[in-house]
């Protein structure tokens, strides 16, 4: 019986409370780009939940109002919750107890059951709060950059933050296997084990290579914007294993003030136009040292 | 992971492109490929002041 008990006691305060946790975490930062050992599973469930833990026992045992609400319990001194909790302890470890207080037994076993239900309730509490505050703090990793090295860089795909950073277009390049070349937007990506699966592509356009190059064989200075083919599909699915390499652009899309790198300007137009010697500057009157040279 | 989120981030801000400088080439691609053919030079204005020259290799070589 006291197996069983212990059964029930870890799924109501590890398995569950883990469960909450994930769930609301989730609603920050997809769950699936954790890569995470057993061990690591089982560490972290126990360090995710001593202190909402710890708050929830003191918070049903002391404080005015928790201590008493929800499944109020009467008398609810130390004295009597001890007194309780032993006999329900002796009865369920022992037969020949459990028939010598039965009539005490079943008033005793309901408090405490209360008792519980009041304390997983705070406790539930406690870690949904937690999840919520550390998602947060998960999902704007970019600004909290001490936060996301020490909690989150081991734990996390590194293909979450390449593939959805925040605020900004993910222009992709795809030579695939098969050394067909496609380019789009990534607009969704799959991961398996922390590994990349597979990623969808919106507005894809394939490459001519072949027709490109015969062009230049023939010494008729093709312009390779000409030789991308837009491909009639919205979203377009790519197997990982079919793919070779992909060339990833950044594209930022909440900062129109941004002051680009020189050097990200000229690999940027350098597919199109060519080598360029690029210089970035702004108004200087606004900033005035904020010209950059660089010989590319 | 080898390397740390803060490391990619600023990988990723340092390449990032501005939306507009984007745009700016989709729009007007054959004048940009004109002026660079023709004077060896071009200039995006973007959004609070700021200025994107190019040069080809061969006008920088020049001056």
């Amino acid at each position: 019986m006291l197996t069983l008990v212990s059964s029930v006691l870890l799924v109501v305060f590890l398995v569950i409370p883990e469960a909450i946790f994930r769930l609301i975490y989730g609603f920050f930062i997809p769950t699936k780009v954790w890569i995470l050992t057993r061990i690591e599973k089982a560490f972290r469930a126990v360090l995710l939940t001593i202190i909402p833990f710890s708050l929830a026992l003191a918070f049903s045992w002391y404080l005015p109002g928790p201590d008493r609400w929800p499944f109020p319990v009467a008398p609810n001194g130390i004295q009597e919750r001890r007194a309780d909790y032993r006999l329900v302890e002796s009865a369920l470890y022992s037969e020949a107890e459990f028939e010598k207080s039965n009539a005490r037994f079943w008033p005793a076993f309901t408090r405490c059951i209360r008792r519980q239900a009041r304390l997983a309730f705070w406790y539930y509490l406690l870690v949904a709060l937690e999840a919520w505050r550390f998602g947060k703090l998960s999902s704007k990793y970019h600004k909290y950059r001490w936060f996301a090295d020490k909690f989150l860089s081991s734990y996390i795909s590194q293909w979450y933050p390449l593939l959805t950073p925040p605020n900004k277009e993910v222009q992709a390049d795809v030579l695939c296997t098969n050394e067909t070349l496609y380019q789009g937007n990534i607009s969704q990506y799959f991961l398996k084990d922390g590994e990349l699966a597979g990623f969808i592509l919106e507005n894809p356009k394939r490459f001519h290579r072949a027709l490109f190059h015969k062009a230049k064989e023939e010494r008729k200075e093709p312009k390779k914007n000409d030789y991308w083919v837009p491909i009639p599909s919205e979203h377009m699915y790519f197997f990982v294993d079919k793919v070779l390499n992909i060339n990833l652009t950044y594209i930022s899309l909440a900062q129109p003030d941004l002051i680009p790198d020189s050097s990200a300007v000229a690999k940027f137009l350098r597919p199109e136009f060519g080598s360029l010697k690029v210089s970035v500057k702004t108004e200087p009157k606004t900033l005035p040292d904020a010209e950059t040279k660089r010989d590319l | 992971m080898v390397t740390t989120l803060s490391k990619l981030v600023e990988m990723i801000d340092r390449g990032a492109i501005p939306a507009w400088l984007r745009d700016y080439v989709e729009a007007n691609r054959e004048a940009i490929e004109r002026d660079l053919r023709e004077k060896g030079s071009y200039t995006f204005r973007g959004p609070e002041g700021i200025e994107i020259n190019v040069e080809t290799e061969k006008k920088a070589v020049a001056a």
